[in-house]
């Protein structure tokens, strides 16, 4: 009987080709965001509202992550912003490989910005990086706010965190002070941002934030 | 939610070091998973006995240990 002594993480096959990813967008001065919220939060509302404001400033590209269907591809494709569709059939989440076998489907000399919008959910996005520079977590009023405690990992281990429809707040029975005391609890230091992409508050911060991030990292 | 890809990574992980290490039957997997990882040791039981076909690991047992974290690893395994 012999005993081998692995010590192997498991996903480390992702992990590899995450950094690998990360060293190619290195190269080309490209930042990588991972957006990522449950199906319905308004990922693609506030990537639409976002574009309007931050392409006059960066050259941006999108991928766009669902199970099936380009029908968010089209809308950010409306924006004037290059967009690479991947349909994952089936997978919750987008992994490393499917992100860098996009990658070549971008002029990166020309890129600034490379947002990528998660498979709609809160569970598994956030297991797998991406190769990404900033992770960013969105919910929703209409959600409730113990969804922070429900699903801690996207939150935790976020750089940004979005707190989106803050317009219907007089509507729903959303806990404020206890979505802030839970992001308090999990990560005390992360940036958040109270927006409605739909009537725009908020929204000015966030990209102010979001640009100057970019250029701290690319100097 | 995606245990079957873990399993599946962790015998194809399995099958080449016992390879290397000239083992022609597992008996035991020694897994260590962090309490942040989010994975279902349950899933991971049926994951795992649903996609065992090959030979060298047809009669090994999963055996999981938690700790607190983010770990996610294989520690060791044993066989002849």
């Amino acid at each position: 009987m012999k005993q081998i002594t692995l010590k192997h993480q498991i996903l480390q096959g992702n992990q590899k080709i995450a950094e690998k990813n990360r060293k190619v967008l290195r190269d080309h001065s490209v930042y990588m965001i991972n957006l990522m919220s449950s199906p319905g939060a308004g990922k693609t509302s506030f990537l639409e509202y976002s574009l309007r404001f931050l392409k006059k400033h960066v050259e941006i590209g999108v991928i766009e992550g669902d199970v099936a269907t380009t029908l968010d591809a089209e809308r950010i494709a409306s924006s004037g912003v290059e967009v690479v569709q991947i349909n994952t059939h089936g997978a919750c989440h987008l992994d490393a490989q499917m992100i860098s076998s996009v990658l070549g489907s971008f002029d990166l000399n020309k890129l600034d910005l490379l947002i990528i919008e998660n498979v709609g959910n809160l569970v598994c996005p956030a297991e797998f990086d991406l190769g990404e520079n900033l992770r960013v977590a969105m919910l929703s009023t209409t959600e409730g706010a113990d969804k922070v405690t429900k699903y801690p990992t996207v939150f935790e281990y976020a750089h940004a965190v979005i707190l989106n429809k803050i317009d219907l707040l007089p509507y729903v029975n959303f806990g404020l002070d206890g979505f802030l005391g839970a992001l308090q609890d999990l990560n005390p230091k992360v940036p958040i941002f109270q927006v409605s992409a739909l009537s725009g508050e908020g929204m000015e911060s966030w990209i102010k934030w979001l640009l100057e991030r970019k250029e701290g990292n690319c100097l | 939610m995606h245990e079957i890809s873990i399993i599946y990574s962790i015998l194809t992980m399995i099958e080449e070091s016992a390879k290397e290490n000239g083992i022609k039957k597992v008996s035991k997997i020694k897994l260590v998973i962090g309490t942040e990882r989010l994975v279902m040791p349950e899933a991971l039981y049926f994951a795992f006995e649903q996609l065992k076909r090959e030979p060298i690991e047809q009669d090994a047992i999963l055996e999981m240990e938690e700790r607190i974290g983010r770990d996610l690893y294989i520690d060791y395994f044993e066989g002849e």
